[in-house]
């Protein structure tokens, strides 16, 4: 009974897909041809991924460093590079053409443009060839978003499409993947992940959803209010995460975290109420009501109670793809910065003959050559290896570029000056949409802690009796005394030797780094043992240390690869990765030394105190600087 | 040398009643021990020219006058120092005067007034006590008058009088920078300024009169150990059947309202008190809410040693070992949970009873548990100021569903 419901239903969206792409095809005749060819565009295959080697990042928390990594990654065969180029130009001509007709038109997407994207087969891009998607791998999905990315808000939207389908490839059944990414490839489905809730309420839990199983036993009884739902109204397939119980019993909560697959054809659901956003406009946010809607039981994501391991999991799924955001926005940024510091005149010379331009120009470039080494290099591990983990790359990369992107950009408006302060100028256009990136995704705070903890968590587990034995330095007498007479400052990595020689300078610095950040994550599981987690001004500075190693590597094997290949302007690559190395050298080299200080002496515990006042003022407390007491 | 010049010129710039053509004369001419000794006679011989008439034959007053003043406030009190200091030019017995006058003090409500205090050291004469050299500087010049100085801004610290600058003028114009209640002055101006500030819950400089506003502010310090403190102020006579017409100031915050809500419905809560509170000199009576101890599950303390296993701060399941600390932790005390305080303008038993018909608007859990009214408390049992005279007055279980 309930399949043949479910073929007709499915045979019913189909028929609706078909009238949808007939009315098209009346409309343009000589689109309908490249529409044709681009739902039958294939790509070559991709090689067969290499066995799995062991996590980059984590592995840095123990010392050790993967020295083959230093060869930058090169994924695509000359082929399939070919081709895919040749599937990018017409769709970066269409987003040029767009953006040329009318800058107000980056302020919003208009169907018109989706349609074109969709018919180029932009939103089934990611979807493997099994379930008529196209099947990019991780490098060309994101070069796909930088190309996207000139029109920052559309980057978003292409992401919000696509993150869901990641999911289902990931986590989904063979009968769900079968079920729901044909249509989703096909554009039918437009799918959008709905987890956050409202809970700023100090009363609040943390997940008021519910999902309670009906009594037929076939489905659950939905009940959920969701914001920033992005894209919430068109969408009309949701990701939900909501609390899973089998009993209707009124007395226990539902408390079992769960993930749910829900169309829109579910009855009970409400997208009216529109949210406004700052930055990225065209972008659109709703808030997403569900009232006993009724989920299929097959429609179940995962396990049940699975969600928290998804949940973990999607902090950092996907996200390198930030980076690639970034580098579209930081590049547009440079070129129109570049443009003024030529042209426009301070006093009496051209803005390009002072050194402040030169500074903030440089940094800026340093940054992005940084961003852009260090987003292909995480996809290139992703793509190169089978089953590799990467999710403390992918976090570093998000929590670099958003960082940097705002940080960059407000540099950069210094240096353009009283003209960004007026209203009708793109500058405050292009900072909102880099401080709606920053602020719409997964904070950068959690973010580091991610990375620190990762690490740490991994360097507990290989180094967990050493570490006791340090923590309880009299029950181990012999083993302090050789650690005392006998210890080393960590082996000579011959990073040198993997690259160009003239990176050699670089290579030490950098290997210097590595036994800084080992040192540092040891100091930090020994002062602190399994509490370690709560320490988070020190959780920061690691992750830090972590961010600079690893962009440190990024860009190394860049420059080395450029200059070894011959590509143009190489030798002003060897430039900028010896900056990125000093400078990235010198911050590690102070968080290293900070975490060595202790709480005592790096002025943690004089915030803390300070904080602790302030809260149980409610406020900022000092007296006014005028008040007299006598 | 400059010392003392600079000396006289304080002189000129504080002492009023000196004629300042006539001094700086003097400092040209005389040398400075001379200067010094001139300026307390020509002080002398002001008064007297102002007062010489009116106090003709007075002498037959009271030495101190301050008993035989009818109105006793500020105004009368400085009239008896301006009588005093008028009355001749040698001002005789001044230090006794002052002893004196500083036993009125309070009587007349003056004990807070710095302007009266300045008033008050101003009656001893000035420039006489200036000790001239290092000698009588060390060995305490003048030790009766300095003594009574002391004793004088002791009295201002004990009763938390911060002096000013003028009063130092004052004194460096009695005793010089070498007088020790300069010293004792200065001890002051160092000390006072911080203790005044030193409360960490500051009340106003002047108590309110309102009783109910007092009861705010206590509830106020009472529950400001939870950053998350709600206050409410409840009139009995909102309810049907209250007896009592009388405010009541509740604190109940959010983890306390947790608390309550977890509370087991057949163990029964208590309402205790009155208990005390000071406010400077006032105090006020309160209440509790409690119930009993819950025991805390006797876990073996977590290795921290053992750093196989971090456990990830992200999701937190039920498996986790460590149980986290949220805001309902502090209400969770060895001897009993507090869920809530409150203070009521009669601590009558009625107005508490009200009290806990409120709170079980908020937490309907509140009906199916037990209360125990206890007059428990330090002070003795509770006086019941509107009750019925045949009620026990021991322990009295009254359940509210019952009542309702």
């Amino acid at each position: 009974m309930l399949t043949t419901r479910m073929l007709l239903r499915r045979h019913t969206s189909y028929l609706k897909y078909s009238y949808a792409s007939a009315r098209r095809f009346t409309q343009a005749a000589e689109e309908s041809e490249d529409i044709i060819t681009s739902q039958e565009y294939k790509l070559a295959p991709l090689p067969q991924k290499k066995p799995q080697r062991e996590p980059f990042v984590k592995n840095l928390f123990i010392g050790r460093f993967d020295n083959d990594l230093l060869a930058y990654p090169e994924v695509q065969p000359n082929e399939r590079q070919n081709q895919f180029n040749a599937w990018l130009a017409p769709i970066e001509d269409c987003i040029n053409r767009n953006l040329e007709v009318k800058e107000s038109n980056i302020n919003v997407i208009s169907n018109e443009l989706v349609e074109q994207l969709k018919d180029f087969g932009v939103f089934r891009a990611t979807i493997t060839e099994e379930y008529k998607g196209i099947g990019l791998n991780s490098t060309e999905y994101a070069r796909l978003i930088e190309v996207v990315g000139k029109h920052p808000s559309l980057a978003s939207y292409v992401i919000s499409r696509t993150e869901p389908t990641e999911l289902i490839l990931k986590y989904g059944t063979e009968q769900q993947k079968q079920k729901f990414l044909p249509r989703i490839a096909s554009g039918e489905l437009i799918p959008t992940l709905a987890l956050a809730e409202d809970n700023t309420d100090i009363d609040a839990i943390p997940l008021n959803a519910t999902a309670v199983g009906t009594e037929c036993k076939r489905y659950y009884k939905l009940n959920a209010e969701k914001i920033h739902v992005l894209n919430g109204n068109q969408a009309n397939c949701f990701i939900v995460l909501a609390n899973c119980t089998e009993t209707n019993d009124p007395l226990h909560r539902p408390d079992i975290p769960t993930i749910f697959i829900i169309e829109r054809e579910n009855s009970g659901i409400d997208s009216s109420k529109k949210v406004e956003n700052i930055g990225q406009r065209g972008l659109e946010v709703y808030k997403v009501n569900f009232t006993d809607t009724l989920v299929p039981r097959e429609n179940l994501l995962g396990l049940i109670g699975g969600a928290p391991k998804i949940a973990l999991d999607l902090i950092t799924l996907g996200k390198e793809c930030i980076g690639s955001q970034v580098i579209a926005i930081l590049k547009d940024f440079i070129n129109i910065l570049t443009k003024h510091a030529i042209e426009r005149k301070h006093y009496d010379k051209q803005i390009m003959t002072y050194d402040f331009a030169k500074e903030i120009i440089a940094k800026m470039s340093t940054d992005l050559y940084a961003i852009e080494s260090m987003t292909y290099m995480t996809t290139g591990l992703i793509d190169e290896y089978k089953d590799q983990n990467c999710s403390v790359e992918s976090a570093i990369v998000a929590a670099y570029s958003m960082n940097k992107c705002v940080d960059q950009i407000l540099q950069g408006l210094k240096l353009l000056g009283r003209k960004t302060y007026l209203k009708d100028s793109p500058y405050e256009r292009i900072y909102l949409d880099a401080l709606g990136l920053a602020l719409y995704n997964e904070s950068s705070i959690d973010l580091h802690t991610y990375i620190a903890v990762m690490g740490l968590h991994h360097s507990g587990s290989i180094n967990s009796e050493t570490i006791q034995k340090y923590r309880n330095p009299f029950m181990f007498p012999s083993f302090l005394l050789k650690e005392v007479f006998l210890s080393s400052n960590g082996p000579d990595l011959a990073l040198d030797e993997y690259l160009h020689p003239s990176l050699q300078v670089s290579a030490k610095l950098l290997q210097a780094a590595v036994h800084w950040l080992h040192d540092a994550a040891e100091q930090m599981l020994i002062t602190h043992g399994t509490k370690v987690t709560e320490a988070h001004m020190e959780l920061r500075r690691l992750a830090d240390m972590a961010i600079d190693i690893y962009m440190m590597t990024a860009a190394l094997g860049r420059a080395s690869r450029s200059y070894c290949i011959g590509l143009r302007l190489s030798e002003k690559d060897i430039v900028m990765a010896h900056s990125i190395c000093w400078n990235a050298h010198r911050r590690v080299k102070k968080n290293h030394e900070e975490i060595k200080l202790g709480d005592e002496g790096n002025c943690d515990d004089v915030y803390r105190i300070i904080a602790k006042k302030i809260f149980e003022q409610h406020g900022y407390f000092p007296e006014h600087p005028l008040k007299k007491n006598f | 040398m400059t010392s003392i010049i600079r000396r006289s010129y304080v002189l000129l710039r504080v002492y009023p009643g000196m004629r300042k053509k006539l001094i700086l004369h003097d400092l040209k001419s005389y040398r400075p021990t001379t200067a010094l000794r001139c300026i307390s006679v020509t002080s002398a011989h002001l008064s007297k020219d102002n007062s010489n008439k009116k106090n003709e034959g007075s002498k037959a007053v009271s030495f101190y006058g301050f008993a035989q003043v009818r109105s006793k406030e500020k105004k009368t009190y400085l009239d008896v120092l301006r009588m005093f200091v008028d009355r001749d030019i040698h001002r005789r017995g001044h230090v006794e005067f002052i002893y004196a006058a500083m036993k009125h003090m309070e009587e007349f409500g003056v004990e807070k007034d710095l302007e009266v205090y300045k008033n008050l050291i101003n009656v001893l004469p000035k420039g006489k006590f200036i000790p001239e050299n290092t000698i009588q500087a060390e060995f305490m010049h003048y030790p009766k008058q300095q003594q009574c100085a002391i004793d004088v801004l002791e009295q201002m610290e004990n009763n938390g009088v911060i002096p000013d600058r003028e009063m130092q003028d004052i004194l460096l114009n009695i005793f010089g920078k070498l007088g020790f209640p300069l010293r004792k002055y200065w001890r002051m101006m160092y000390w006072m300024p911080k203790f005044k500030n030193a409360s960490p819950w500051p009340l106003p400089e002047v108590l309110p009169n309102d009783s109910l506003e007092l009861a705010k502010l206590a509830i106020e310090r009472i529950t400001s150990i939870d950053l998350l403190r709600k206050i409410t102020i409840f009139q009995a006579k909102d309810l049907e059947d209250s007896i009592d017409d009388t405010w009541i100031v509740s604190g109940m915050s959010i983890g306390q309202k947790k608390l309550l809500n977890k509370h087991a419905s057949t163990a029964p809560i208590y309402v205790e008190g009155p208990f005390r509170l000071w406010l400077k000199n006032l105090t006020i009576n309160y209440f509790i809410l409690r119930g009993d101890p819950v025991p805390k599950p006797d876990l073996p303390p977590p290795d921290d040693d053992d750093v196989s296993k971090i456990e990830l701060p992200f999701w937190k399941t039920k498996k986790s070992v460590v149980p986290t600390e949220d805001e309902t932790a502090i209400h969770e005390q060895e001897d009993g949970t507090i869920f809530a305080v409150c203070a009521t303008g009669t601590s009558s038993r009625d107005s508490l009873l009200s009290w806990i018909r409120f709170l079980q608007k908020e937490n309907d859990i509140l009906a199916n548990i037990p209360i125990i009214f206890k007059p428990k408390s330090p002070l003795g049992d509770v006086v019941l100021a509107n009750n019925k005279s045949d009620k026990p007055k021991d322990e009295g279980v009254e359940n509210k569903v019952n009542k309702d």
